[in-house]
């Protein structure tokens, strides 16, 4: 897979605002956004399953998740897609040296790994769609609002990315490597208008807000 | 002999296929454990060990690819009924037969990138085989791995809790790599040396794409090979996984595999006892064919390989602390970020190799080297040179370490090399023989040449094979012997051309004593490499070693359209980046410039007193960007830079201070640490780098820390205020936990931070202080030491 990285949406991520960028502080960044690029090995897994909505659970094969909030997000749906991606551990290698150079580097590294797996998140998205010949509704995922992140496990297995993808989790429920997502994605024959996952998020303060 | 190794590379032997499929055929429920139907279900397995008997396998793998204490949360009971359970089903469906005890990966990653250490999962997998071997195991079988290092966790439990051979395959990827990067050759590398019995691939792809993988393989062990893929590529349909290459397709893919080399043949997904029986038909009586592989020089790390013996290598001197003050004082602080520094900066100025040595007589070296060792390669690729003369500091780094190592050193003297060639063996690394002997060094090239033929001689006695040895010539300083330099490249030639074997040399030693050093020893590294020199260990950051190792490169044919040469000196002429000296260290701060920040430190400090450039410059230049931060005049990224800027500015002070052994003040001392549980540091490292700024003492104890090792620290040194940081909720629990232990043991006060924290959320586990962000630590620090109101 080959990546582009969207400066802008590194320097979102990394909490420059609305203010100016300075000249030395963008070439740090583009610097440490080679390096990350070289570094990553962005994969993804997923698997489509019929799902059943109830009021404030949903079922996929024989798990059920318990999340009302998940539930609403997916009551137009019969199908979901459970999607893992992961730029792999060589990035949590090149993560960490770039920490060691100072906080400028270490955020730039940071941001630009969510800002790559972002990406490979909406790629597995048309992807999806295109096996699926559905629309996607947003991306929800363990941790969102009132989804525990304890369904981190069955979202793993359910699409068997250990194995796949190399993703594990520790005693804590953190994916390692750290760059990855999971994602429940609803579809359905419509999709969806909403432009952002934020405005369903109840963090009205949160800085990256769009 | 087992029977087993009787038979391994003599003739053809084929493994059994798929467990798992057909158990699912059988009923086996999704998240279901398929280890339990030993149990519960022994004669369904029974029915599938006994179908790949009568297809033709010799050896069955029991089921217990999931049977580990991890993945069974520490049932010990539990896991013992299981794996006694599977070996007696499965030698009772081939009494004639082998029966290999099946190892899988554990489902977690180890440390450093995961939260799993090291001894804990050689701990996991000892168990398995010492359980697998009473049952009644002939063989192991380590499998599924994507992770060298856990596979040579699972290596060494096997070797030194059981005699049983032992198969190791792993999972590669289409473009030939494991998931955590290690390609073909670090994995034929890193293993040829450990004292298995058998390697190979097994899962992730089907024959076909296997194939060419076999070929590499072949070449790069003399290791027996075994290919179980699965059948084909997984495909997915109405989200099912289905394999499509049939059982007859499968038999004459595999006879690829077998004439190129491999000496097991099985299956993984998706292949059934019929796939097994059509391709022990096809090849049943076949002799393996024989391969040999290239003998060469090579050392890794987990995911690279580097070669010694055609274009020369840089070994990296620089994290050594013999000369070193600054050094010596990251050491005795635990300071491991400064040795990570080292780490990159030689990396990035083209080091192949990094040498490793901690040695202080005041430190817990064998502690230290295997801190070292895992946090070097949690940031870095390069393979290390572990260098040492405590046996017990380089067996700890040879057991943690991730690849094969290059080990600094052995030499002639019999204590020597009666305790450092067992290491070497046992743990498959490359060492550098130096030519010494009870005798001291000879003043003659013959005399060093006879101690590496005695070091050779005695290093196969140990079966460690004479491509594993890298012979060190010794530079003797030409100021005290006129010929000390020909001795030297006397030897070097020798032993290259003659002997065959390849070298390696510190060359700085050879000016010792003598002004301008860097004239003399360019020159010598040019001179050596021209003799046959296959290493040098030398300092990367000096400007005239590098040259004189990119022209010898180029002059030599290493070098393809000179383009390194190019890369390096084609904008020498241009303006070296802005160092405005009229900036002062305020200006320097507030405007985020590294450099300028720390040579305008530097220049204070020739007229001023270190605690007063901090007080007058550093902090209120802080200040100013921090209260612009408040206002959302600046962002982030701004203040960050700022605050490294500082930081250069710290360092030129702090490097003041040991220089001229100036005792150091700070405001007071604080304990930052990320919880037990979380991973995430950056966060914390922000905070820590903003209150080193502001002149605060701060002994980080870096991430996932359990709270025991927290209390003890800020008992220990008496500390009166504690951060914590936790990113998520699951490990705000350890936060609370952490805290109510700190109440109870020490009396200090705790302030918290981290993304999913409010202000009523720390009050409500007990915290004393919410920290918003960084610069809101520093305001609580301050108030708390009384330095703001």
């Amino acid at each position: 897979m080959e990546m582009e990285i969207d400066i802008g949406e590194v320097l979102r991520y990394m909490g420059s605002g609305k203010g100016d960028i300075k000249e030395e502080i963008l070439s740090e960044v583009i610097s440490v956004c080679e390096m990350l690029k070289s570094s990553v090995s962005p994969q993804y897994v997923y698997r489509i399953f019929p799902i059943t909505v109830t009021k404030d659970t949903v079922q996929i094969d024989n798990i059920s998740f318990a999340s009302s909030r998940l539930a609403k997000h997916l009551k137009d749906c019969k199908k979901a897609a459970i999607l893992a991606a992961t730029l792999g551990i060589q990035a949590d290698n090149a993560i960490r040296r770039s920490a060691i150079l100072g906080t400028v580097n270490a955020s730039a590294a940071q941001a630009a790994g969510t800002a790559i797996i972002e990406q490979v998140a909406d790629l597995a998205t048309d992807a999806i769609e295109k096996e699926s010949r559905l629309k996607a509704i947003p991306r929800f995922s363990p941790g969102y609002a009132d989804w525990h992140l304890s369904a981190q496990r069955d979202m793993l297995n359910l699409c068997d990315a250990q194995r796949r993808i190399g993703i594990t989790l520790t005693d804590s429920l953190m994916m390692v490597p750290t760059k990855s997502v999971t994602a429940i994605i609803g579809l359905n024959n419509k999709g969806c208008t909403k432009k952002t996952n934020c405005s369903q998020c109840d963090k009205k303060d949160c800085d990256y807000r769009l | 002999m087992n029977d087993f190794l009787s038979r391994l590379g003599k003739e053809l032997l084929f493994f059994d296929g798929a467990m798992g499929t057909i158990l699912q055929e059988k009923g086996l429920k999704a998240g279901e454990l398929p280890e339990l139907w030993n149990i519960t279900h022994s004669e369904d397995i029974f029915d599938v060990h006994k179908s790949y008997v009568d297809a033709g396998a010799d050896v069955l793998t029991t089921n217990t690819f999931g049977a580990n204490p991890i993945k069974l949360n520490g049932d010990i009971k539990l896991l013992e009924d299981i794996i006694t359970n599977a070996v007696s089903i499965a030698k009772r469906a081939s009494p004639n037969g082998f029966v290999a005890l099946d190892i899988g990966p554990l489902g977690k990653l180890l440390a450093p990138y995961g939260d799993l250490p090291f001894d804990d999962a050689y701990n996991a997998f000892a168990e398995v085989v010492k359980i697998g071997k009473d049952a009644g195991a002939d063989l192991i079988v380590i499998e599924t791995m994507s992770d060298v290092y856990e596979a040579k966790a699972a290596v060494l439990a096997a070797k030194e809790n059981s005699e049983l051979p032992i198969v190791l395959t792993f999972a590669f990827n289409e473009s030939g790599r494991l998931l955590t990067g290690a390609d073909i050759e670090t994995v034929a590398h890193m293993f040829n040396g450990l004292g298995i019995d058998a390697l190979g691939f097994n899962c992730g792809l089907g024959p076909r794409e296997i194939l060419p993988f076999v070929n590499e393989l072949t070449s790069l062990t003399g290791l027996p090979v075994a290919v179980n893929p699965n059948a084909g590529l997984p495909v997915s349909v109405n989200g099912k996984t289905l394999f499509n290459v049939d059982a007859d397709e499968f038999a004459k893919l595999q006879e690829k595999v077998y004439e190129s080399g491999a000496a097991i043949l099985g299956g993984c997904c998706g292949t059934t006892p019929k796939h097994i029986a059509k391709t022990a038909a096809l090849l049943k009586d076949r002799k393996p064919v024989l391969h040999t592989p290239e003998k060469v020089t090579a050392v890794t790390s987990s995911s690279r390989t580097v070669k010694l013996g055609n274009k020369p290598v840089i070994i990296g001197e620089r994290i050594n602390p013999t000369g070193k003050k600054l050094l010596k004082e990251a050491l005795r602080n635990n300071d491991i970020d400064y040795l990570l520094r080292e780490a990159v900066s030689q990396t990035e100025k083209g080091a192949d190799i990094l040498d490793v040595n901690v040695g202080l007589p005041e430190i817990n070296e064998p502690e230290m080297m295997k801190s070292a060792i895992i946090a070097i390669q949690g940031i870095s690729n390069l393979p290390l040179q572990i260098d040492t003369s405590d046996t017990n500091a380089m067996e700890k780094a040879l057991r943690y370490y991730n690849g094969k190592a290059l080990v600094n050193s052995v030499n002639g003297k019999e204590e020597s090399m009666n305790t450092v060639l067992p290491l070497v063996k046992k743990y498959g690394a490359a060492v550098v023989c130096l030519t010494l002997d009870e005798n001291g060094i000879p003043d003659t090239a013959e005399g060093r040449i006879e101690i590496a033929k005695k070091i050779v001689r005695r290093a196969e006695e140990y079966s460690i094979s004479r491509e594993n040895l890298v012979i060190d010539a010794l530079a003797m300083t030409i100021s005290t012997g006129a010929d000390n330099a020909k001795i030297t490249l006397d030897t070097i030639d020798y032993v290259r051309n003659k002997m065959g074997l390849n070298t390696v040399l510190g060359v700085s030693n050879i000016s010792f004593g003598l002004p301008a050093r860097e004239n003399i020893n360019s020159i010598f590294f040019a001179n050596a490499l021209e003799r046959g020199l296959s290493a040098g260990i030398i300092n990367p950051l000096s400007d005239s070693m590098m040259t004189a190792y990119k022209v010898f490169c180029a002059l030599h044919g290493y070098d393809k359209d000179c383009a390194d040469y190019i890369a390096a000196f084609s904008d020498i002429t241009s303006v070296p980046a802005s160092t405005n000296t009229t900036l002062t260290l305020r200006e320097a701060v507030v405007k985020g410039l590294l450099e300028d920040s720390y040579n305008a430190a530097k220049a204070l400090l020739t007229e001023n007193a270190p605690l007063d450039i901090i007080n007058n410059e550093l902090i209120p230049a802080l200040d100013t960007v921090g209260s612009g931060f408040e206002q959302n005049k600046i962002f982030l990224p701004q203040l960050l830079i700022s605050a490294d800027a500082a930081k250069r500015g710290f360092d030129a002070i702090k490097e003041y201070m040991i220089e001229t052994n100036t005792a150091s003040e700070s405001r007071g001392d604080i304990v930052l640490a990320t919880v037990k549980g979380d991973i995430h540091d950056i966060g914390k490292n922000i905070v820590k780098v903003l209150l080193e700024n502001y002149g605060y003492n701060v002994i980080d104890l870096g991430k996932d820390v359990p709270p025991e090792t927290i209390v003890d620290t800020v008992v220990k040194n008496n500390i009166k205020l504690v951060g914590l940081s936790a990113l998520m909720t699951t490990t705000v629990c350890n936060m609370e936990e952490t805290i109510k232990l700190l109440r109870e043991k020490a009396d200090c006060k705790v302030m918290v931070g981290g993304a999913v924290l409010t202000e009523d959320y720390a009050k409500s586990i007990g915290a004393d202080y919410y920290a918003k962000d960084a610069l809101g630590a520093v305001r609580t620090a301050n108030k708390l030491f009384g330095y703001e109101n």
